[in-house]
């Protein structure tokens, strides 16, 4: 499965709108003078896991408010599941989304929280119950689904947002942090949750300076650095040291494109590893 | 497919949701506050039963024919409800309801233009909820006095098409200027102090009694509108009144029409508003309070150090004025209050309280050019008080989450004492003596009495820093508070400002009664009045407040004693706060619950 997927990636150079869950062509984002996101090409297909990484203020958040259709791009464009972020009520079915700070509000319990959202997603009363009631159990919430958000603690907030992500089983899952500030068990509930997904044909966009987590679960990695894609590629292809041959960890690599230095000598093009001749 | 029109459904959830969670954030509120809001519910009691008695009385003498039909007194008054229901939606839109709280979760669910209407209906529930109840006792009194039941059909109609038309062009107007702050890099740099100007010149219009020709263009230009007209409709139903139909129906009808489009404009802006890339506020403004200082000018000033602080041209106004007067921590923490004072101004808001209890005094009697001697005195009492409240009376809760910083910082109780009197005195001692001054000059006072009015006022805002100091400390309180409805900050506790607020009244009272003697004469009536019928001991006893009174009176250099026995009693009870707060800041531990 990881293997199939490393090859539709590889074998893909330019982006094919409606082939891929996630496709970007020269997709930039600026702010008055400032580029935050710049020339961004990703082409990412189903059931793919898509860790996206990069140093602070690298532009990541900002390229998921685009794909999320949040903010608008300066130019180039963008594609989730065929279809333009420019047509925001066409692609918001299809994808779930868990910001860094999740989406909550501390005066409702977890289940009304849930429900709401269902609601708002168009999901018919039973299968909105049947939803909350499974992901509840598989995260461990259901003691506290009754329980106010604001009694909450910052893991079971998480939960909570990443439930409500995934419960009108989007095409798509943007998850920005999704393990940050919960327990060594609930990062591996959510680590299985992220690998069924996939499994299942769901592609899930994965924003993480967790590295393990990436190199775990990931079956692409591309890093960003000062908005621009430094280096993209399988985690096992990046993990051959490209420059000097040697086998590394991710955050070896990591380290090593997203520094000055190796962003001055670099070419516009991203540092492309494990792609056929 | 793209709709055009809002889901029913998805509008329904979201107001269902957002009075659902409104409700439980005023569960949510203490018991104090509560009890404000109920307080201040009463101060509406008194107009509805007032307009509700005149809607019997116009009802009952449309009916006898003993008054005339007063149109245009009824047009100026749907067209200040509309006015009114409009600012208040408007207020509230740039406050809360023009934002949504947790937006990510919600936009990528769905489309904008739902959750426009959801917050409109949110709005309408409310608004509804609140006017319902008045409107229907001023219909059916009106009713009832005319002996038209029917009438009370199209005067809630009426009322209820005014409030939905208020509360669209108040939320229309909100999100203009919501978006306007988004947009604007100037406008956001200046947030607060725009804010804050706003909020001084509504009360300036206030105080002045200058609302009435303020509005009148205004209303001028709404009595002669079709939202005027609604009052044809609202009296369809009464006795001798020849409403004018196609008025009636136009009034109504432009409702119907300008609700809708005010709707879309609305989704429009707030598209614009909620996706807008934000605007970074342009450049600092570098007014002495900045913390940017050349790196030359910091020499020997390590943390803790105690080196005294040494200017160059370009340093800011506040380290040209104290370098070399006072140490660079003293300086950095006073710089740091005005920073944090300059960009959150609201926070300080309750300084000016003492100020708003006599603002309507203060217009008239400046107009009448005549300032009475104890309003001199008030504002010198009160510029000392609003000095010590602003920066001092909360020193270890207002650090906030930084606490454990500065107090492993190396600076000494004494120089973070230092500080905050040098953050509240700087603009505190100025202000207190030219507005004292000022009045004084204007107030039959002696160019003798007004220099020791300004020197009381003087040694009090020094006196009164430390002070503050010294009961914050005692009680500190760390959790926030909510200033506006959309923002919450950390403000002293209650008990601090009754304890300090006494405790400054009793420093400044051998000054204020050498002033102002009348004041021993009212409270040694008030007190002969109680005591009565008790044994002479007790019940005379008042009667020595009232010779005291005399003696001050017959003595020419009763104000400047006063002022120095309100100086030393200063000196004294700083001394002992001064201790208080060294011994508070440098043996403080933080409690594992803060």
């Amino acid at each position: 499965m990881k293997r199939t997927q490393q090859a539709m990636i590889s074998n893909t150079t330019q982006p094919m709108n409606d082939s891929f869950s996630i496709s970007t062509d020269a997709l930039t984002k600026q702010y008055g003078s400032t580029t935050a996101v710049n020339d961004l090409n990703l082409a990412i297909p189903s059931g793919a896991i898509y860790g996206f990484l990069g140093p602070n203020g690298a532009g990541k958040t900002t390229t998921i408010r685009m794909l999320t259709t949040l903010i608008t791009p300066t130019s180039g464009t963008a594609h989730i599941v065929g279809e333009s972020i420019t047509d925001r009520q066409a692609v918001v079915p299809h994808i779930g989304y868990l910001p860094e700070e999740p989406p909550l509000y501390d005066e409702l319990t977890a289940r009304e929280q849930l429900e709401y959202h269902g609601g708002l997603r168009d999901m018919n009363p039973s299968e909105i119950e049947e939803r909350i009631g499974s992901l509840l159990d598989r995260f461990d919430l259901t003691a506290d689904a009754d329980n106010r958000i604001s009694t909450y603690s910052k893991g079971m907030k998480q939960k909570a947002g990443l439930i409500q992500a995934l419960m009108h089983q989007p095409n798509v899952v943007v998850l920005d942090e999704p393990t940050s500030g919960l327990d060594p068990r609930a990062a591996r509930t959510v680590r299985e949750t992220i690998a069924e997904l996939a499994a299942g044909d769901t592609t899930v966009f994965l924003s993480t300076h967790i590295l393990p987590v990436v190199e775990e679960l990931a079956t692409e990695v591309g890093i960003l650095y000062e908005g621009e894609l430094v280096a993209e590629g399988p985690p096992d292809a990046l993990k051959e040291r490209m420059e000097t041959g040697e086998e590394g960890t991710l955050e070896d690599i990591f380290l090593d494109v997203t520094t000055d230095e190796a962003y001055g000598e670099r070419t516009t093009e991203p540092e492309r590893t494990g792609q056929p001749e | 497919m793209s709709r055009i029109f809002p889901s029913l459904t998805h509008v329904r959830l979201i107001a269902r949701t957002e009075l659902r969670r409104k409700r439980r954030a005023l569960g949510e509120r203490s018991g104090w506050q509560l009890a404000i809001l109920a307080f201040a519910g009463l101060f509406f009691v008194l107009p509805i039963a007032a307009v509700t008695f005149g809607a019997h009385a116009l009802g009952e003498g449309l009916r006898t024919g003993s008054i005339d039909f007063p149109l245009d007194l009824l047009r100026a008054g749907v067209s200040i409800v509309v006015l009114f229901v409009a600012f208040m939606a408007g207020s509230r839109t740039v406050q809360t309801s023009g934002t949504i709280d947790r937006s990510a979760g919600i936009l990528t669910a769905v489309p904008h233009r739902d959750v426009v209407a959801g917050l409109l209906l949110t709005e309408c529930v409310l608004f509804f909820g609140i006017a319902t109840l008045p409107t229907l006792a001023i219909a059916v009194a009106f009713a009832i006095g005319a002996s038209t039941p029917v009438s009370v059909v199209p005067i809630v109609v009426a009322a209820f098409a005014l409030i939905i038309a208020g509360l669209a062009l108040g939320y229309t107007v909100g999100l203009v200027v919501k978006l306007a702050f988004a947009r604007s890099s100037f406008l956001a740099r200046y947030k607060s102090i725009i804010g804050m100007l706003v909020f001084v010149a509504y009360f300036a219009v206030i105080y002045s009694n200058s609302l009435n020709s303020a509005l009148a263009p205004v209303i001028g230009v709404l009595e002669a509108s079709p939202i005027g007209w609604l009052i044809d409709f609202g009296l369809m139903g009464a006795p001798s009144v020849g409403v004018d139909i196609l008025r009636a129906t136009g009034g109504i009808g432009t409702v119907m029409i300008a609700v809708p489009v005010l709707v879309g404009l609305s989704t429009v802006l707030a598209e614009r508003l909620w996706y807008a890339d934000p605007v970074q506020p342009s450049g600092d403004d570098g007014d002495g309070t900045s913390t940017n200082v050349s790196k030359s000018s910091v020499r020997g000033t390590s943390a803790g150090g105690e080196g005294t602080a040494t200017t160059s041209k370009t340093s800011p106004l506040s380290e040209r004025v104290f370098g070399g007067v006072v140490s660079w921590p003293v300086l950095r923490i006073a710089q740091k209050n005005w920073l944090r004072a300059r960009r959150a101004p609201l926070k300080l808001w309750y300084a000016a309280y003492p100020l708003l209890l006599v603002g309507f005094q203060i217009g008239p009697l400046l107009n009448a050019g005549q300032v009475p001697k104890w309003l001199v005195l008030y504002i010198a009492v009160c510029g000392a008080w609003a000095t010590g409240a602003a920066f001092a009376l909360n020193p270890l809760g207002d650090e906030g989450a930084v606490l454990p910083l500065t107090l492993t910082s190396g600076v000494s109780g004494q120089t973070y004492l230092a500080g905050m009197v040098l953050s509240g005195v700087t603009p505190g001692v100025p202000i207190t003596v030219v507005a004292t001054v000022g009045l004084g000059v204007l107030s039959p006072l002696s160019a003798v009495e007004i220099a020791a009015l300004a020197a009381l006022g003087t040694i009090l805002c020094a006196g009164a820093s430390v002070l503050a100091a010294g009961i914050g400390t005692l009680y500190p309180k760390f959790e926030e508070s909510r200033i506006t409805r959309n923002r919450k900050a950390v403000r002293p506790s209650i008990v601090a400002f009754l304890i300090y607020t006494i405790g400054l009244l009793a420093i400044g009272i051998p000054g204020v009664v050498a002033q102002v003697p009348v004041v021993l004469r009212v409270l040694g009536g008030l007190g002969t009045a109680l005591l009565s019928g008790l044994p002479d001991v007790i019940a005379q006893a008042p009667r020595l407040l009232t010779d005291l009174a005399g003696v001050i009176e017959t003595t020419p250099s009763a104000p400047v004693i006063g002022t120095g026995v309100t100086a030393l009693l200063a000196v004294g009870v700083a001394v002992l706060a001064a201790r208080r707060v060294i011994q508070a800041f440098e043996g403080y531990t933080i409690n594992p619950g803060m």
